[in-house]
């Protein structure tokens, strides 16, 4: 059976997805914070970064588009998130930096880097950050 | 202004939401879509908008099985005027932080927070701000009053809300933490302007 690559979301959705997306980034700098050293706690802090960036931009979609993509399906959030104007695509290009850490810190032997771990902040900040403005004209 | 209605500023009408609706994607939407994107009015208004929109060439329409897809016409001569209706949220994010930065002294964190921080307001909604003033600064200071009074003022006509802001120092945060439900609000709701959130949220939560 096929499923759909999108699911409609309303004011609920928005509010909730953009609750999860503060909660994750704040976790990640909680985290960071108590860590002796933060390479010991590397992926667990990227992939909060990540999570917070995926909920970030399925506020920003449902803003604009009144639908987000459907969870495992990267691609198509990458896709969904550049239609968004005036800066989906680079928004997007976020994203995609973003998913493209997903499983070296969830799923991989090897630790991410500290480069890795400095970019998932700035991008998952970066999403974050227009999600919350993006409310605003809700 | 209502900040969820922009085009109301110039005219209260179906035809500028579905404008601002058409202008925030890249996409085709179907009236179904662009409907509930709308949020209010019936089915058969906003079809009849579209229709409208069409005869002016704002917007497109292409047949697609038994339905229509419409979008924005993005070469349409009125098409950066609508794009930069749609965005008038944005620009007041952006005028604000520009405001701010600009002075001298300026204050350690600065939130846009309340209704139109949660997306909530109207036109009779106020613009709440929170400046947190550097310790180094006096309440009192002359160059610092004088820079309250003109963001009040700037930001009240650039959106016809009464903006409002609310000022506390540094120092007050950590006594504050916890007992002032306004402060819990921003920390929750805040739009960055100047300064950093979290920062803010820190100050308020000293035992972390």
């Amino acid at each position: 059976m096929n499923h759909p690559k999108t699911i409609p979301c309303d004011r609920r959705t928005i509010d909730g997805r953009f609750r999860k997306a503060d909660q994750f980034l704040e976790a990640a700098e909680t985290i960071r914070e108590f860590a002796g050293e933060e390479a010991e706690i590397g992926d667990a802090y990227v992939t909060l970064c990540i999570h917070s960036g995926i909920a970030a931009a399925d506020v920003i979609c449902c803003v604009a588009l009144g639908k987000h993509a459907r969870g495992q399906d990267h691609l198509e959030a990458v896709a969904l998130l550049g239609t968004v104007r005036p800066d989906g695509q680079r928004l997007g290009q976020a994203l995609s930096a973003l998913l493209g850490m997903k499983h070296r810190a969830g799923y991989a032997a090897e630790p991410v880097n500290a480069d890795q771990r400095k970019r998932a902040w700035r991008n998952a900040e970066r999403l974050l950050s227009v999600a919350r403005e993006r409310r605003v004209g809700m | 202004m209502d900040f969820s209605r922009p085009f109301h500023v110039v005219s209260p009408s179906l035809d500028g939401d579905v404008l601002a609706v058409l202008s925030r994607a890249d996409a085709t939407l179907t009236g179904a879509q662009v409907h509930r994107l709308v949020g209010h009015s019936s089915d058969e208004g906003v079809r009849k908008a579209l229709e409208r929109l069409v005869q002016q060439g704002t917007v497109e329409r292409e047949a697609a099985g038994a339905a229509y897809l419409y979008s924005l016409n993005r070469e349409h001569l009125a098409a950066r005027w609508i794009e930069g209706l749609t965005d008038l949220s944005r620009q007041l994010v952006e005028r604000l932080r520009e405001n701010l930065m600009s002075w001298r002294p300026r204050p350690a964190i600065g939130l846009l927070f309340g209704s139109v921080a949660r997306g909530e307001a109207t036109k009779d909604s106020d613009l709440d701000l929170l400046l947190i003033r550097p310790d180094s600064v006096d309440g009192d200071d002359p160059t610092w009053r004088s820079q309250v009074l003109e963001l009040q003022r700037a930001a009240t006509a650039w959106t016809g809300n009464e903006a409002r802001v609310i000022e506390y120092a540094e120092r007050e945060l950590v006594d504050f933490a916890g007992r002032e439900p306004v402060l819990e609000r921003a920390a929750t709701e805040g739009i960055e302007l100047v300064g950093s959130l979290r920062v803010f949220r820190r100050a308020l939560r000293p035992d972390l």
